[in-house]
């Protein structure tokens, strides 16, 4: 066919580029760089379609890297294949690798398959194949080569040894690295991009992120400089703490003692937030009294002895230094809330909820690591936009997530025990520089000493947390698998840290213990923060494993703030966890995409885990969340969050239910949901398509290639009630939406020929799928582009032809999709919804039933086989194929006259008939219609 | 975009010069249908109608002609005298091609397509359920209609060869009745003569 139709077309233009150089014996073989083939022009090292030898099947795909002509001037091309999953599904089977529906492998090793040799004419089209591979030699895709790319890769297929490898070595093949990656100038041009989304939300953000933001405009080496600054920033924090744990003492709770004391911080901190405290004193006056209050609480319950005093003072003091950080945060976030959502604030805001976590668990010691928190804030925004750089830019890499996530809390408690260390070391700097108020504002010093050797000492701690992780990965899954007992095991390292917590810091007492624990939660917390500022610089994996592990921590700690209460039964600590929870909701309110992203990352996680580890049980760590999470949402719903927390919890319940992949789907879709919410329309496709990087992620970390679709489609936010249907879930009632183009393969694809044989087997295999109710001027090529705008499915769409007696109203289609599965969805779908189409009638769609289809063609009435009748006729049989002489126009004194003119007659009653019943369902449809045309035209 | 207003414009030219034909007996090709028509006009190029859904009915065919006067003129003279191609006595319907008969067309230039979901409480949710219930009912009308059609046409066909039959069998008897003599022997028995009968 496609040959066919290039002859048809003539032979398509051909120009050579530029050349490169010679060779073979006689220097006849000319080599090129790049030529230009029917309009298109191919440089070296494109990816490109290839000619299926089964037409029908889909074309290969390869990336040339050899281009020449011969002494004949036959012009060949070198082409080094890329493998489709299907391609090597043994393999991938065998080895348990998942990979994605528009993941390609590229040919790798040494071995048949590798490369070929072709004519250059059995190109098709050029490919747009994206590495998404992390590794730090490959310009990070855009994301909006993210959304074009045809498909993607970052594995290899070894075709020597039958392995997938996940990285690249030097050479792949015979090809070296560099030419497998990106193009540079893509790299370039991704860039800017990246530098400019950060500017955007920089501008958006705060006066006072912008030294960390122009910091993160540059280059990550840099971005650790900042982190420098941020120690800085930390230690003159500190300073200020202990003056303000100073002044606390002398304005304990008095709100206008704080706001007295924050306009005293103000000078320092108002640099950079100095407008928006203005704006937020309020809040901050209120969010001081509440920590004031909660402190008073805390230590009441701790009923600390001597130190209580000047702790709690201590604490206030770091509160209110925390305060300003805080201010900073949730204006941000409030920002953020106006503006659209973006992943970075939402992580911003994550790390915010980690704060507000840690407060949670840390009531009473949540002093210490609200300070940590403060100093760590302008670090996080940044840490928050590093990830979300790297997310975008890994957004495809999660496959490996899975261990590196492991490692992540792996390598976070060591970073605890690593910080701990430290501490222990540093303890007399820190204090030193703390050590002012009291013991209590000790152990916050240490905290913060804590989170200053973090992040002062990260490096060094890197290297030895990386190499602990790989040791101690071995004991992780089996955490991960069993939430609870990590929770226990948590508990059990909290104290742990706790002993060395209360050793080092000495001040830590009895009842102070879950709060040192805390404390240290706080501390792993901030390790993982500076821990993942470093990391993010510099080893790309990292940041994603930062993102998940923050939330983890915070469920992991919930989850202990809970189990803590149920197990000591303190009522203490049972008050502290209700107000950490609304602590946890303050923070929420400010940013309830935190939470619905922790579930996302949870979620996430949980995929994770089904990828290596058992797949029941992460259902058991979400309920655990969600419980943890629903138990404040019941204490406090007054505020705007509270509808997400709603959400949530329905979003949990549906974990409760679904399957692991369902609930990813979910609550990534609730991402989607928020993101879109907040954005308020117009722009809603952008933010979609960032959460359809994260959701692809985590969708390719483990999942199927069809539920990977569905993450494309938005739900609506209140519309949705049902989590098994996704088409459902995921529509957005009532909105238009434009009908865009298929991305356009090579064009030589659509083989019309053919259809009514792949129609046969479609329809055996139940992919085939009649639509009706089309505008009958839709082309078939329009109809294809609907179903890719609507359900982001590819299918070969074949609108039926209209013939005499069709209705010229209702347009019908066939439509093939790739797989049954695929076809029943969208005909459910279709069922369970309306989807109106340039507002005209609902479509309807069904599997096609076409019985006849291997039925034998029924008789043509009304040619009587003439020789039968009349002799004279006989020989109309001989000549059959000579139609002139059984081709005519009758004459009127003959008996075919009279019979002709009966079948006339018919034919006219026929015609009849017709134009009665499709004007009858005209008027029907008409009837329907005007009921609720007002309603179309009003949205149109 | 400009490029498909063009190749729009002369798709529509080409629908202009085609004729639509049914009522064609499935043992008719391409070739056929060019010697059939040839004696009135140049045939540039005859496509049929696949019929996907229901390959029952009589094959259909676009015929293109060299200019739509050409195609007009067919039409005209298929409908004054009952034209038969391959067979008898059915004859070839003709009537002007639309656009919604041809299978590669492109696209109309300048429309957009839009789609929406209909909220579920939406009220127009309701009537489009209704629409859709609807476009279920029609289309079982309309296959029962083309049924009825074909069964219309079977009788029809049938009554048909019945006379035809009948007519055989009157030629037969009376081609009978000259060869073996009897038109003789009864001629002479009624003192008439043959030839006059």
């Amino acid at each position: 066919m496609a040959s066919a139709e290039i002859e048809n077309s003539g032979k398509p233009e051909f120009s050579w580029g530029k050349k490169r150089g010679v060779g073979g014996k006689k220097k006849e073989v000319q080599f090129y760089e790049s030529f230009t083939y029917d309009g298109v022009e191919y440089a070296l090292y494109d990816c490109v379609y290839l000619q299926n030898k089964d037409r029908e099947a889909e074309p290969y795909v390869g990336k040339l890297v050899k281009i020449w002509k011969n002494a004949d001037n036959s012009k060949k091309i070198k082409v080094q294949w890329f493998f489709r999953p299907s391609e090597i599904s043994y393999w991938l089977e065998k080895l348990s690798v998942v990979a994605s529906e528009n993941e390609l492998f590229l040919a790798s090793g040494d071995g048949k398959g590798l490369a070929n040799v072709n004519p250059l004419e059995a190109i098709v089209g050029k490919c747009f194949v994206v590495c998404v591979s992390r590794d730090d030699r490959n310009p990070q895709p855009s994301e909006e080569q993210l959304r074009n790319a045809d498909y993607v890769f970052y594995r290899s297929f070894d075709v020597g040894q039958c392995s997938i490898l996940d990285k690249m070595n030097d050479k792949v093949g015979e090809l070296e690295v560099r030419f497998v990656f990106n193009r540079q100038e893509n790299g370039i041009d991704t860039g800017p991009i990246l530098g400019s989304k950060l500017k955007e939300k920089d501008s958006r953000i705060s006066v006072a992120y912008e030294e960390t933001l122009q910091h993160l405009g540059q280059q990550p080496h840099e971005v650790l400089e900042s982190i420098k600054e941020d120690g800085n920033h930390s230690h003159l924090v500190a300073k200020e703490d202990a003056e303000a744990g100073y002044l606390l003492s002398k304005v304990e709770t008095s709100n206008g003692h704080a706001e007295s004391f924050l306009d005293h911080l103000k000078p320092r901190v108002g640099k950079r937030s100095a407008p928006l405290v203005d704006q937020l004193n309020g809040e901050v006056t209120s969010s001081i009294s509440q920590k004031n209050n909660s402190a008073d609480a805390n230590a009441a319950t701790k009923q600390a002895k001597d130190s209580v005093l000047p702790a709690s003072k201590g604490v206030a003091g770091e509160r209110l230094e925390c305060d300003p950080p805080n201010l900073d945060d949730k204006s941000s976030k409030r920002e953020k809330l106006d503006d659209p959502v973006k992943l970075t604030e939402s992580k911003e805001k994550i790390n915010i909820e980690q704060l507000t976590s840690n407060q949670v668990d840390l009531k009473k010691s949540s002093l210490v690591s609200v300070e940590e928190k403060t100093k760590l804030g302008p670090r996080k925004d940044t840490v928050g936009l590093d990830k979300h750089r790297k997310l975008i830019k890994d957004s495809n890499v999660l496959d490996e997530r899975p261990s590196k996530k492991l490692k992540v809390q792996e390598s976070v408690k060591l970073s605890e025990d690593n910080d701990k260390n430290y501490l222990e070391k540093d303890n007399s700097t820190t204090s030193g520089s703390k050590a002012k108020g009291s013991l209590a504002a000790g152990s916050s010093a240490e905290g913060t000493g804590k989170a200053m050797l973090a992040q002062s000492s990260s490096r060094p701690v890197k290297d030895t947390k990386f190499s602990e992780d790989s040791g101690a990965l071995g004991d992780r899954p089996s955490k991960k698998l069993k939430v609870q007992e990590s929770v226990k095991l948590f508990e059990d390292k909290d104290k742990n840290s706790l002993d060395r917590a209360t050793t080092s810091g000495s001040n830590a007492k009895g009842p102070l213990f879950a709060g040192s624990s805390t404390e240290a939660i706080g501390r792993a917390k901030l390790a993982q923060n500076s821990n993942g500022l470093e990391k993010d610089t510099k080893f790309n994996e990292e940041p994603k494993a930062l993102e998940y592990q923050p939330l983890k921590k915070l469920k992991d700690k919930e989850s202990k703030s809970v189990n803590l209460s149920e197990d000591k039964s303190k009522n203490n600590l049972e008050k502290v966890n209700i107000t950490t929870s609304g602590s946890n909701e303050k923070g929420f309110g400010a940013g309830g995409l935190i939470e619905d992203k922790r579930k996302a990352t949870v979620a996430q996680n949980s995929a994770l885990m089904d990828d290596g580890l058992s797949k029941e049980k992460p259902n058991g760590k979400v309920n655990e969340l969600n419980k943890t999470i629903a138990g404040p949402e019941k204490i406090h719903t007054k505020e705007e969050p509270g509808e997400k927390m709603e959400k949530l919890s329905k979003s949990s319940s549906k974990l409760d239910k679904g399957p692991p992949a369902e609930m990813c789907e979910l609550k990534l879709s609730e991402n989607s949901n928020d993101s879109i919410g907040l954005e308020n329309g117009p722009s809603m496709v952008k933010p979609n398509a960032k959460t359809n990087l994260l959701v692809k992620n985590c969708f390719r970390s483990g999942k199927g290639p069809s539920e990977e679709k569905l993450d494309e489609k938005i739900r609506p936010n209140k519309g949705s009630t049902k989590s098994s249907n996704a088409f459902v879930d995921d529509k957005i009632y009532g909105k238009i939406f434009d009908v865009t183009q298929r991305p356009e393969k090579g064009k030589w694809f659509k083989s019309p020929g053919i259809f009514l044989e792949r129609m046969v087997v479609a329809h055996d295999e139940g992919k085939l799928v009649l639509l009706q109710n089309l505008d009958p001027s839709f082309t078939s090529a329009e109809v294809e582009d609907i179903v890719w705008s609507v359900f982001k499915e590819t299918c070969t769409a074949k609108v039926v032809q209209g013939t005499a007696i069709s209705s010229p109203f209702c347009g019908r289609a066939l439509v093939i999709f790739n797989s049954a599965e695929v076809a029943e969805r969208v005909v459910k779908a279709l069922i369970d919804g309306c989807l109106i189409i340039s507002n005209r009638r609902p479509v309807v769609g069904c599997i096609a039933n076409l019985l006849h289809l291997r039925g034998k063609q029924s008789t043509f009435h009304g040619h009587v086989s003439v020789d039968e009748v009349d002799e004279n006729k006989t020989q109309t049989r001989k000549d059959k194929r000579d139609a002139k002489s059984s081709s005519h126009s009758s004459q009127s004194n003959s008996v075919a006259y009279d019979l002709g003119t009966e079948w006339c007659l018919l034919q006219k009653r026929s015609n009849f008939w017709w134009q009665k019943l499709h004007k009858a369902h005209q008027l029907q449809y008409e009837e329907l219609m005007a009921k609720f045309k007002r309603n179309l035209v009003r949205d149109a | 975009m400009a490029a498909s207003a063009e190749e729009y414009a002369a798709f529509e030219e080409r629908v202009r010069r085609t004729v639509y034909m049914d009522n064609l007996s499935p043992q008719v090709t391409e070739n056929v249908l060019k010697a059939a028509l040839d004696q009135f006009v140049n045939v540039v190029n005859v496509q049929f109608i696949p019929n996907y859904i229901n390959p029952s009915l009589p094959r259909a065919a676009l015929v293109e002609m060299e200019t739509p006067n050409q195609a007009s003129a067919i039409i005209t003279e298929m409908a004054d005298s009952p034209f038969m191609v391959l067979g008898m006595p059915r004859p070839v319907r003709a009537c002007a091609a639309e656009v919604e008969m041809f299978d590669s067309r492109p696209k109309k230039p300048g429309r957009k397509i839009t789609y929406k979901w209909l909220d579920p409480e939406d009220p127009d949710f309701e009537v489009a359920r209704k629409m859709e219930v609807l476009t279920g009912k029609h289309a079982a009308e309309t296959e029962f209609l083309l049924n009825h059609q074909l069964k219309e046409e079977e009788n029809l066909a049938n009554q048909q060869l019945e006379t035809l039959k009948a007519h055989y069998k009157k030629y037969e008897l009376i081609d009978g009745v000259l060869s073996d003599n009897t038109a003789k022997k009864l001629a002479d028995r009624y003192r008439t003569r043959l030839s006059d009968a």
